[in-house]
């Protein structure tokens, strides 16, 4: 595995063994607390719900290796989310809106790439600026209100399963196929590796590091494009809020697989396993009956957990 | 209960080893250092000093071994408890604070202050400058460090540990960056120093330095202390020979090299107001030198005909065509190579392996399309490993994990993995052993004989002297002379670099 292999290899394979070790022991108490937790029609509610996370996790994955960072992308679901149920509402066919909303969302990608490369901005705060354009222009559109958007295509993507999977599932799937095989195999992927392990090396090695960049960040739009139709599809509305909540899961889902925000180090089985992790602690925390207001309270904790845990892990391994 | 030693001695570490996972870093290292005492610590890099002084320092954990100040027994769980105990470490990258004035950085860590928290300036600058006028230095508590030169920002670092009570100073590869000028000052501080009952370790690649300063020398090679002698009692062969294992030919000796047509050209070059009319030509198989002290713009040259920095105007000839070099890309894209003067940091990607720097150049080439073929990237890793002599557990060793000579031997690597012709090396021994030096040489003149250039920036003058075909002296952003080398003189270049 080649993600692993670029840094600390004999770390790496141990940190993604604890945290799958982590993720069964979570999956054990849960179902020990309450036996539905474990029954097939939560796994496969969580499941669904894991879908959106996991794409943008994964769009971040490359992203983050590379030394950016894009945390508009919730934002970016909101109001794609409503201006393609706005184009909707007008009359327009739905793959019409499909594509328009999609467009949006990798036109956004693009800018922030464009932005930051070209002024050597810091990511944080230009996907700040970006979030807060996004959200109150999907506000603006839709007047504050949720617009409908149900479509029988739609419905049957959101609703039917294949083999007892749900179909919005294989899209998880081919996402991280996708990424794992372009991390992986591609000199593409050893490209954002060496970016990530330092730009400035990179770029005297004539790598394009902006280039590879805006690519990374447009891609970043593209992948929130598609969780936004996710979005529509399993909610029936474009709702300019949708995506607000988005952030924090994310991002505590990348963080814990391992990705660091010094760049150079991550993979997509250790983004994957984030994204588990949080959905376990998520649903669980629902299923046992913790009022939501503290789960948000419980995921706060957990992404600042994490990041002591690997900053105390990573001085240690400095001083040996 | 304190345990005793020895305490005629300031210092005394006895039976150091360090063991990192899979290799011996340190085997039993014994060596003790008096007050007053200048102590040159000698060794090829990967020979174990810095393992022992970053023990010294409390940055690593000591494992086996013991460590005794004026007698008493230390153990050091963090840097700051060594610092606590007099020891003081100044490091060739200096960590001081740029954008702060020089009081503020002597007294960083305690910044003087009244009762109500309130910096008391007078009374910080007063204090700091008495410590400046006693090393000796003119420099003004008042002035920000960003306009101090390098020999200025080691007076503040100094400044800064003898008003901790230092009592033992590591100085590593002080003189790496300095002009002659700032090299006098300090050593003339160190003899102050010394005077005053200071001890302190040197650690130097420059032979001639240690039997300019130092009292007593200890040599590492191979983890283990192979030599300790009273400076006065040893010569320069001898040293050399405890250092390599070997012996080495004094200087290097140039075969000489047939030489081509103009491979490189630069006409009327301009960079802001840092470069001025630059105009020279290179001929292949020729190795031009570039001397000038710091900030004649030898190195900002150089990132300009690499593209790093845009130039202002002026034009370039690669094989007589005019190209347009606006990004490293497309210096690549013309067959330059650049090893350039900030290892670490701009030269090899600590974070990857010694595979994945070497190929990181020609990626284009590993595998058909957009596939990475890790089987062609083995066989090429392989070849420059092998062909280059890099001293390595294997192709998948963290290049963090090298010695900086197989280091930088990884650097040239990557450029001779892409094919290059027209080689930029800004530097290419700073901070590396003599074998290693000897051997980065030697990969130059090789790629003189297949028909490569080389342009070279060097602060070293015997250096230059011995690889160089041509030298060119720059001074404030100009050439002022060039010269063919065996027709000049160290004392010729330097009356011209700083006339």
């Amino acid at each position: 595995m080649d993600g692993k292999s670029l840094r600390k290899s004999s770390f790496k394979l141990t940190d993604t063994l604890i945290l799958f070790i982590a993720l069964i022991v979570l999956v054990v108490i849960f179902s020990a607390i309450r036996v539905e937790f474990f029954s097939y029609d939560n796994i496969s509610t969580m499941l669904k719900n894991m879908v959106i996370t996991g794409i943008l996790a994964l769009g971040l994955t490359p992203l983050m290796i590379a030394r950016g960072l894009d945390i508009s992308f919730g934002a970016s679901i909101s109001f794609t989310g409503v201006l393609m149920a706005y184009l909707y509402n007008l009359g327009f066919g739905l793959p019409y809106c499909l594509i328009l909303g999609v467009v949006a969302a990798v036109l956004v990608g693009f800018i922030n790439g464009l932005l930051i490369e070209k002024f050597d901005l810091i990511p944080i705060i230009l996907t700040l600026g970006m979030m807060s354009i996004l959200s109150a222009l999907g506000l603006v559109i839709s007047e504050g209100h949720s617009l409908s958007m149900l479509t029988d295509q739609l419905y049957y993507f959101a609703t039917k399963t294949f083999l007892k999977i749900p179909i919005a599932l294989f899209i998880l799937i081919v996402f991280i196929i996708i990424f794992w095989f372009i991390l992986t195999f591609t000199k593409v992927g050893r490209t954002i590796y060496i970016i990530g392990a330092n730009p400035k090396v990179a770029t005297l090695s004539g790598i394009k590091v902006q280039k590879v960049r805006i690519l990374l960040y447009t891609f970043m739009g593209l992948v929130a494009g598609v969780a936004s139709i996710v979005m529509v599809a399993m909610t029936g509305v474009g709702n300019p809020l949708a995506g607000a909540k988005m952030s924090l899961p994310v991002l505590s889902a990348v963080v814990l697989g391992g990705i660091s925000l010094a760049g150079g180090a991550g993979s997509v089985w250790g983004t994957i396993i984030g994204v588990l992790i949080v959905s376990v602690i998520f649903n669980g925390l629902s299923v046992i009956n913790v009022p939501s207001y503290f789960i948000q309270v419980f995921q706060g904790l957990a992404l600042i957990l994490i990041v002591s845990l690997y900053e105390v892990r990573n001085q240690r391994a400095a001083r040996r | 209960m304190i345990e005793q030693n020895n305490s005629n001695y300031l210092l005394e570490m006895k039976n150091i080893t360090k063991n990192f996972p899979g290799v011996k870093a340190l085997a039993d290292i014994s060596f003790y250092l008096k007050r007053g005492e200048i102590l040159g610590l000698l060794g090829e890099n990967g020979a174990g000093k810095s393992t022992l002084i970053k023990i010294l320092s409390g940055d690593y954990s000591l494992e086996e071994g013991e460590i005794f100040i004026e007698g008493e027994k230390k153990v050091f769980s963090s840097p700051h408890e060594s610092i606590a105990s007099g020891v003081r470490v100044i490091y060739q990258e200096l960590n001081s604070f740029d954008s702060l004035t020089v009081a503020e950085n002597i007294f960083a860590d305690n910044i003087i202050q009244n009762r109500l928290g309130i910096v008391n300036w007078k009374k910080m600058n007063q204090k700091a400058k008495e410590i400046l006028r006693n090393l000796g230095s003119q420099i003004s508590p008042e002035e920000y460090v960003e306009n101090l030169s390098v020999g200025g920002k080691q007076i503040v670092e100094i400044a800064k540990a003898i008003r901790r009570k230092a009592k033992i100073l590591v100085m590593d590869e002080p003189t790496s960056a300095l002009t002659e000028k700032d090299v006098e000052n300090l050593y003339a501080i160190i003899r102050k120093l010394k005077s005053d009952g200071v001890s302190i370790i040197y650690i130097s690649h420059r032979i001639e330095e240690i039997f300019e300063i130092t009292d007593r020398v200890v040599v590492l090679r191979d983890s283990k202390k192979v030599g300790e002698k009273a400076t006065s009692d040893t010569n320069r062969a001898e040293l050399v020979h405890m250092i390599v294992g070997r012996d080495l030919s004094e200087q290097y000796k140039r075969k000489e090299i047939k030489k081509g047509g103009v491979i490189f050209e630069v006409k009327d070059l301009n960079y802001l107001d840092r470069l001025k009319e630059i105009s020279f030509s290179v001929r292949e198989g020729e190795i031009v030198a570039f001397f000038g002290l710091l900030g004649s713009g030898t190195h900002t040259l150089f990132s300009v005909l690499f593209g790093d920095k845009k130039k202002t105007s002026g034009a370039v000839f690669v094989e007589g065509k005019k190209v347009d070099i606006n990004h490293p890309a497309t210096a690549k894209l013309n067959r330059m190579g650049y090893i350039p003067y900030d290892r670490k940091e701009e030269g090899i990607a600590l974070g990857l392996n010694v595979k994945q720097n070497i190929t990181s150049t020609n990626l284009g080439k590993i595998g058909r399309g957009f596939m990475l073929d890790k089987k062609i990237e083995n066989s090429h890793a392989k070849n420059w490993f092998g062909k280059l002599n890099i001293k390595a557990p294997s192709i998948d060793t963290p290049a963090k994990s090298l010695s900086g000579g197989n280091q930088q031997k990884v650097v040239v690597a990557k450029w001779l993995e892409k094919n290059s012709k027209i080689f930029l090396m800004s530097e290419p021994t700073r901070g590396i052993d003599i074998g290693s030096k000897a051997e980065i040489y030697e990969i130059a003149e090789n790629l003189c004989t297949q028909g490569a250039s080389v342009l070279i920036v060097s602060g070293e003058l015997p250096e230059i002297l011995s690889v160089s075909d041509r030298v060119i002296v720059m001074k404030d952003g100009r050439i002022v002379k060039e010269f063919i080398t065996k027709n000049t003189s160290q004392e010729e270049l330097m009356h011209f670099a700083t006339a």
